[in-house]
């Protein structure tokens, strides 16, 4: 089912999945589509749309010139005497966009390994959706734009070369949620679920409007905050340290003393419960993401928690 | 501050490695967020222009890296040039005649004077000075309990003589001092000798304050204006030379002055290094000969030469003679020079001669009737009689070959004795009792004196055993005998000098006939008053004229020259083309120089490494 991978990274990636155990729990998950599918058949039931044939009887409809005379339910006719047709609920596609933050910031501190835990999702969410034949498209943001790394994928045998396209990717350049999305957004409109894979290093403002505009664009949208040791509580051998903003290049000397790195905890706490607060206020899905968590662990029970899964 | 050894501030340059390293540790402390969102909140630690900031463990490395690269470097402060512990310093100053040169800043024997004196007054307020006066003997000036401010005015007091320099002599006199205090006392020395010319015992033992560089000096280093024996006046002859001991060329002019007169002006160009002579012929005149040099240059003493030269006569000898060969020869001799005469009489004439008439007699084998007590008149006894010499044991002895020599005795000027040898036969000679041996001979085994002299001035007596008549004087064997004999006829007709010429650092005995002298004035117009009983010997150590008085006679002159090449090549410093500061050329004993504050450095640089290497622990703890 899955080819060999053509780097190490991507060996190790396909680790977390090629382990008869993971495998087996990844093929039980599902994306969690909160009722936003595409048009086209899949295999996700939808409400508001019957088909002819189907597996989950829906209703019966009395028979109309041109129904297909295979689809009149012959037992209710000998019964109720009038001809009737049987309806199943439609199941369609629901595609799966993953939208990966490729910016500098999810590169440092280089130890947090945050862009590796991010492509790792990014694969296992990948190879979910096209377990269960669910078209998937892989996005990186980066510098105010979203780039496709792959075309639509629709066959689980695809898992391959999102594992490989995402392993030539370094993250770099600014982030831009915004801007990203509302460049995706013109990419396509394929509706379906958008799970937007960041570190969230960004104003309020700018993720919360990114969100609402995927949202208004009929996604139904999940966000997963990746965060590593470091950034949760950065250490130095020296007290005065000089932090270097690997986006904006901008530098701030400060001492590294305990009230100040107390403060500074303060301040992602804030953040991150803002963030997890806005999210469940709009009806999105939301899950931090600790890369020193087990990364099966994390696919396993922290996505499926927090709705992103089931 | 100096340093004895700057060349380790070049080791500073790890100085500058370090603050690099901080810099780049500096660097290294930046640490890469993905944000500032979370900080800024947080105030910054600095004003973002200000890139170099550096803390207490660089302030520390920095004093432990300069510590041990200043005490390499060896400092030393100006004004502290003695052991703070040192009580006793002695002050050793080159009074020779090389100090008296001029330099572009002033003569050298002042710029040792100044240095003597900033010695003096920067020296600690307990130490003590002596100061020696080094030339051609040492003098001690004063002792160590002199008032400071008397030490300086002996200092200032000081002057150059016109001598060599010498300063073993007066560094071993100071070296005595030293073992008299322990130790705990210095010697400098201020000189315009190299430190590396004098023994390699006083090197790391002494302060050495060299003066001087220049070499820019002309001397006269010989006149030569002596008359030939029997020569005539008009083919005289006075030959100057000068020497040029610097490297550049020198123009100027020599001036001969005979007896006051003038007698003539060379001029010359002498390239660097370079001797010349000059030749004043047909002089005539006699007298005091004065040679000076008319040009600039940084030594004036070596600028005059004095030298006498002695009237023209003709020399009258009575010859009392059985021989009449002897009479032909020396008739024959005479005729051949202007400046002699001979007349041969009877013995029973000597009585009757007078020295105004005659200069010399000549007794060959004559017997003498009475003694040796001619009236102020030279003779010249060859091969006398045993009538005069009564105690001689034989008449006649055998072959003498000549063993023994007095060659600083004039009779021997330019004469091998050996050559003389051997005497077919001599006559015994008893020396008198103030007599000078000049010749000895071996005779039939034993050691015998064949010529011998006596005497002073006018009544100066040469007795002669072998006998010259025998020697052939008029034929090529006897060309030696022919020299003796007139260099025997020139010492004991010879006229004394109204003047004496001498050489600076001679000392002389003074005449003392007619009591000892009262008062002599120097060259320089200084009047010393001689005091009773004292020694009658005087030392010269001024170039110029000596005045030495005596009471009931006429004055003494004496003239002194300064010849000394060594002394006069005046350029001994490495690049005698420029001036070495005295500032940079002081020297510290090793003891002042590997003195505590070395030590102190290198302690201070190990106090401020462990403590930088505690700061870190900590800083690393903490982190």
């Amino acid at each position: 089912m899955q080819r060999g991978a053509s780097t190490a990274e991507a060996a190790e990636r396909w680790r977390l999945a090629n382990t008869p155990t993971f495998l087996s729990r990844l093929d039980r998950l599902r994306i969690d589509v909160r009722g936003k599918t595409g048009r086209h058949p899949g295999n996700n039931l939808v409400s508001w749309a019957t088909q002819a044939s189907g597996l989950d009887f829906a209703k019966h409809r009395p028979y109309v010139q041109g129904d297909d005379l295979r689809h009149i339910d012959w037992n209710a006719m000998a019964r109720l005497e009038t001809k009737l047709v049987k309806t199943f609920r439609a199941e369609r596609e629901a595609p799966l966009h993953i939208l990966l933050d490729c910016s500098a910031s999810m590169g440092a501190p280089p130890e947090d390994m945050k862009f590796n835990a991010a492509t790792a999702l990014a694969s296992s969410l990948a190879y979910i959706s096209l377990r269960h034949r669910d078209p998937v498209r892989v996005a990186i943001m980066r510098d105010s734009m979203a780039f496709q790394v792959c075309p639509l994928l629709r066959h689980p045998n695809r898992v391959p070369l999102v594992h490989d396209s995402l392993s030539l990717q370094i993250p770099v350049g600014t982030t831009d949620l915004l801007r990203s999305v509302d460049s995706y957004l013109h990419l396509t409109r394929l509706p379906g679920v958008a799970i937007v894979i960041s570190d969230f290093l960004v104003p309020a403002a700018n993720y919360e409007t990114a969100l609402r505009r995927l949202v208004a664009g009929g996604y139904a949208v999940a966000a997963i905050r990746v965060a590593g040791i470091q950034e949760r509580d950065p250490t130095h051998p020296t007290r005065r340290v000089r932090l270097f903003d690997v986006e904006t290049r901008r530098q701030r000397v400060v001492n590294l003393t305990d009230a100040h790195r107390t403060e500074y905890t303060r301040a992602r706490e804030k953040h991150d419960r803002a963030l997890l607060s806005w999210c469940a206020a709009n009806g999105l899905a939301f899950c931090t993401v600790d890369t020193s968590q087990d990364p099966r662990a994390i696919i396993t029970t922290a996505l499926p928690r927090a709705g992103i899964l089931r | 501050m100096k340093f004895a050894n700057p060349a380790a501030l070049l080791l500073s340059i790890f100085i500058a490695g370090l603050i690099a390293l901080y810099l780049w540790e500096r660097n290294r402390q930046r640490i890469d967020v993905p944000s500032l969102l979370f900080w800024e909140s947080i105030p910054e630690a600095t004003n973002r222009r200000n890139r170099f900031q550096p803390d207490l463990l660089f302030w520390l490395q920095l004093m432990g890296l300069s510590a041990p690269i200043l005490g390499l470097a060896n400092p030393f402060f100006l004004g502290s040039t003695q052991n703070q512990t040192a009580k006793h310093a002695i002050l050793v100053l080159d009074t020779s005649a090389s100090m008296a040169a001029i330099e572009e800043s002033g003569p050298r024997f002042q710029t040792a004077r100044e240095e003597a004196r900033r010695v003096v007054q920067s020296a600690d307020s307990s130490t003590k000075f002596a100061l020696i006066a080094a030339a051609r003997t040492p003098v001690l000036l004063n002792d160590f309990d002199t008032e400071r401010s008397d030490v300086i005015e002996l200092i200032e007091a000081l002057e150059t003589s016109d001598v060599a320099a010498d300063l073993e002599p007066a560094l071993i006199l100071a070296q005595k001092l030293v073992q008299q205090h322990d130790g705990s006392t210095e010697i400098h020395v201020f000189s315009d000798t190299p430190l590396e010319s004098t023994h390699e015992r006083w090197r790391n033992n002494v302060n050495w304050w060299p003066v001087g560089s220049t070499d820019d000096n002309l001397a006269i280093v010989g006149v030569e204006s002596e008359r030939p024996f029997l020569s005539r006046e008009r083919t005289d002859a006075v030959y100057v030379r000068i020497q040029n001991f610097g490297h550049n060329e020198k123009h100027g002019a020599v001036a001969l002055h005979i007896g006051g007169r003038a007698i003539g002006t060379e001029l010359f160009t002498a390239p660097p290094h370079s001797e010349h002579g000059f030749l004043f012929s047909d002089v005539s005149s006699s007298g005091l000969v004065e040679a000076s040099l008319l040009n600039s240059d940084a030594l004036d003493v070596d600028n005059r030469f004095f030298a006498w030269r002695s009237p023209a006569r003709q020399i009258h000898i009575a010859v009392v003679s059985p021989n009449p060969e002897l009479h032909a020869a020396l008739q024959h001799i005479a005729r051949a020079s202007a400046g002699l005469k001979v007349a041969a009489i009877d013995d029973i004439d000597v009585d009757g001669l007078r020295p105004g008439d005659t200069d010399l007699i000549i007794l060959h084998r004559a017997p003498l009737t009475g003694q040796l007590n001619f009236p102020a008149i030279p003779m010249l006894l060859i091969a006398p009689s045993t009538e005069l010499n009564s105690q001689a044991p034989s008449t006649t002895l055998g072959p003498a070959e000549i063993v023994d020599w007095n060659d600083a005795h004039p009779i021997l000027r330019g004469i091998d004795p050996q050559l003389l040898s051997p005497f077919q036969s001599t006559v015994a000679i008893v020396p008198p009792t103030s007599g000078q041996t000049v010749l000895v001979g071996l005779i039939n085994g034993r050691e015998e004196p064949l010529v011998v002299t006596t005497g002073e001035a006018d009544d100066r007596v040469a007795i002669v055993g072998p006998d010259l008549a025998d020697m052939g004087l008029l034929s090529t064997d006897g060309e030696t005998a022919l020299l003796l004999f007139l260099n025997l006829v020139d010492w004991l007709t010879a006229q004394p000098a109204p003047v004496s010429i001498v050489r600076t650092g001679q000392s002389r005995a003074v005449s003392m006939a007619e009591g000892p002298p009262t008062e002599v004035i120097d060259p320089a117009g200084r009047q010393a008053n001689l005091q009773n009983g004292a020694a009658p010997f005087l030392t010269f150590d001024h170039a110029g004229r000596y005045e030495i008085r005596h009471p009931n006679q006429p004055a003494e002159l004496v003239f002194a020259n300064f010849l000394d090449v060594a002394e006069s090549n005046i350029g001994r410093a490495p690049s005698p083309a420029h001036r070495v500061p005295v500032e940079d050329s002081h020297r510290r004993v090793e003891s002042v120089i590997n003195g505590p504050l070395k030590s102190w450095l290198y302690v201070i640089a190990a106090m401020f490494l462990l403590s930088e290497w505690f700061v870190a622990g900590r800083i690393q703890d903490d982190a």
